[in-house]
């Protein structure tokens, strides 16, 4: 069963644009010049019960426009969003009530009070039943741990704990669908494991339908079993995370510092890219060859001081696909 | 009606947790309260005052006005503390946020002011109240009946206050800075209402329009009808302006937000 489907979806804005200078402002004033930016162009997919599906794509993309429409905050200048079977820009109060949000740069929770209190709200703000809500937030508390500040104020929460403690209040009402926007932002790896291994689990279990827009592609790798990368607005990739990483994610940058600088480097398992003084790009590929690898060769015959290991950026995903498929 | 009774419980349990939040900051609460009670005084002081130097007024006695100066406390904070977190998550663009859940804003935000005034009432109002009880007496409500009619009319007074301040918040979205429109609206309300100067004390031709706006119905026409200085048609006249006004005001509200969603809808979030 399709959950969500977006057919033909187009979304443009007009912006007024800030013309130069001291008379150009003056000129601003009395006829503003507008500029049609297209967000989102003729996109189509849909998403089934139960998918945990990433979406990707550089800042400025249009992943947020989407998300947007998806969550009935914005209208679609052409085409047609189906969540649930409504169209939740039509039916805002109806969509909410089935759908969980995380924005992961807002809170909704309440600065001065306690997670308790703010989950009891939510319980009412959704009408929860007693027993649902019981069951949800004692799951919460297991997984997320959120025991150990359950009675704390928000405002003293770091934001490690904070976010847990939003992405939590996104599940309470058993929705059938959860959109994450940025969930992992500014977190170390600690709390963001907690939170996607809460996700995979809920998930698995709940089938609760989730869509992931991050920067780190490692939430989607450990998360998600679908990938949609969006560019310039338009859709580049719909299928499987695995496939993906595989056929584009899978060159690798390492950073080496030597002690000093070293004339004609070479390494039998990748290439050099750049070279600045003493410290060296190498690129490789991950399925042939694991960093530690590349790291004992390289020290066994020059002095390394230290090295740093890149994740693949999602700009530089996008490039490959076009890359490859050109 | 289970719906009705359901929604409000949820407004309730809003109302209790903004009752809660009030009490965090007890500093500030210290602080306030000595605020307002050199505020009372002051204007107590002030008043005796101009009594002894014009005995001639027959207007009104001492007692009343010093019972009518230590009544505007009751009435609902006169600039609601929502509008600066309004106008900044209208700047911010936050404000789509509340399109994603499925309670209305104005429901939520009243429910909310409504925790932060019983607050202030039990422990800033009442205890007030009673000093200046016991400091400078009071006259106390006439009959039972009066009592009542004086609860509606504060609570129509607060539904009228809450809506004027609701309109200045959305108007964020269309004035940027809203600094100078809220000194405004409060400043407007101050002196029209009665809350500064009683509304007898206008000249008559100022005292016939005032009468008929909004803002008399937040003040003055409650704390009368607490005083008794009016008759029955009186005080359902009050009680029309206010209802009159509050359904006015509610009206410009909604079209406002409903302006300012399909903005976002359409113009982005």
């Amino acid at each position: 069963m399709d959950i969500i489907q977006v057919e033909n979806v187009s979304k443009s804005y007009l912006r007024k644009d800030q013309r130069e200078g001291t008379l150009g402002g003056l000129k601003d004033l009395f006829k503003p010049v507008w500029v049609q930016k297209d967000a989102v162009k003729n996109i189509n997919f849909s998403i089934k019960l139960g998918d945990s599906v990433g979406y990707i794509g550089s800042n400025g993309s249009g992943k947020s426009t989407t998300i947007k429409m998806l969550t009935g905050i914005l209208t679609p200048t052409e085409g047609r969003v189906l969540v649930n079977g409504l169209e939740p820009y039509k039916d805002r109060m109806k969509n909410a009530k089935n759908i969980g949000v995380v924005f992961g740069q807002r809170t909704q929770l309440w600065w001065d009070l306690a997670i308790r209190e703010s989950f009891e709200l939510f319980k009412h703000i959704y009408r929860v039943p007693d027993n649902v809500f019981k069951l949800n937030k004692e799951k919460m508390i297991e997984l997320l741990r959120l025991d150990e500040f359950y009675s704390t104020p928000v405002r003293q929460l770091s934001l490690g704990q904070r976010m847990r403690a939003e992405v939590a209040a996104a599940f309470l009402h058993s929705p059938s669908i959860v959109f994450l926007d940025e969930p992992t932002i500014g977190l170390d790896v600690v709390a963001k494991e907690q939170i996607r291994k809460f996700l995979r689990e809920i998930n698995k279990e709940h089938k609760t339908t989730i869509i992931l827009t991050t920067h780190d592609m490692d939430d989607i790798e450990q998360v998600c079993e679908r990938l949609l990368l969006i560019n310039s607005g338009e859709l580049i990739y719909d299928g499987f995370v695995r496939g993906f990483m595989d056929d584009f994610g899978n060159e690798r940058v390492i950073t080496v510092h030597f002690e000093e600088p070293i004339q004609n480097i070479y390494t039998p398992f990748g290439t050099v890219h750049s070279q600045a003084g003493n410290i060296v790009k190498i690129i490789f590929e991950k399925s042939a060859v694991s960093a530690p690898k590349i790291l004992q060769d390289l020290s066994a015959r020059y002095p390394v001081i230290d090295f740093q290991l890149e994740e693949p950026k999602i700009e530089h995903l996008v490039r490959q696909v076009y890359e490859i498929r050109s | 009606m289970r719906e009705i009774s359901k929604s409000v419980k949820s407004n309730l349990i809003i109302a209790r947790q903004t009752f809660l939040n009030s009490m965090v900051f007890r500093t500030n609460y210290i602080i306030d309260i000595v605020v307002d009670l050199i505020f009372v005084l002051l204007s107590i002081m002030l008043w005796t005052t101009i009594f002894k130097d014009n005995p001639s007024q027959n207007i009104t006695s001492l007692a009343t006005l010093i019972t009518y100066v230590g009544l505007t406390k009751i009435v609902a904070q006169i600039d609601m503390k929502f509008v600066w977190d309004i106008q900044s998550r209208i700047l911010s663009g936050e404000i789509a946020i509340e399109l994603v859940r499925p309670i209305k804003l104005r429901t939520y935000l009243f429910a909310q002011e409504l925790g932060r005034y019983f607050n202030n009432l039990l422990i800033k109002t009442i205890p007030l109240y009673v000093l200046i009880y016991f400091l400078f007496g009071i006259d106390l409500p006439k009959s039972f009946s009066a009592v009542l009619l004086f609860i509606l009319s504060i609570f129509l007074s607060y539904i009228l206050l809450f809506n004027l301040n609701y309109i200045t918040a959305l108007a964020a979205f269309w004035i940027t800075k809203l600094f100078s429109l809220s000194v405004f609206k409060d400043q407007t309300i101050r002196l029209l209402s009665g809350a500064i100067v009683p509304l007898w004390f206008f000249p008559d031709w100022l005292f016939s329009i005032t009468k008929y706006l909004p803002f008399a119905g937040i003040v003055f026409l409650p704390l009368n009808i607490y005083l008794g200085k009016v008759s029955t048609t009186e005080t359902i006249e009050a009680f029309m302006l206010q209802i009159i006004w509050i359904l006015i005001t509610t009206f410009i509200g909604s079209m406002m937000w409903k302006k300012i969603v399909s903005n976002l809808a359409i113009n982005g979030g």
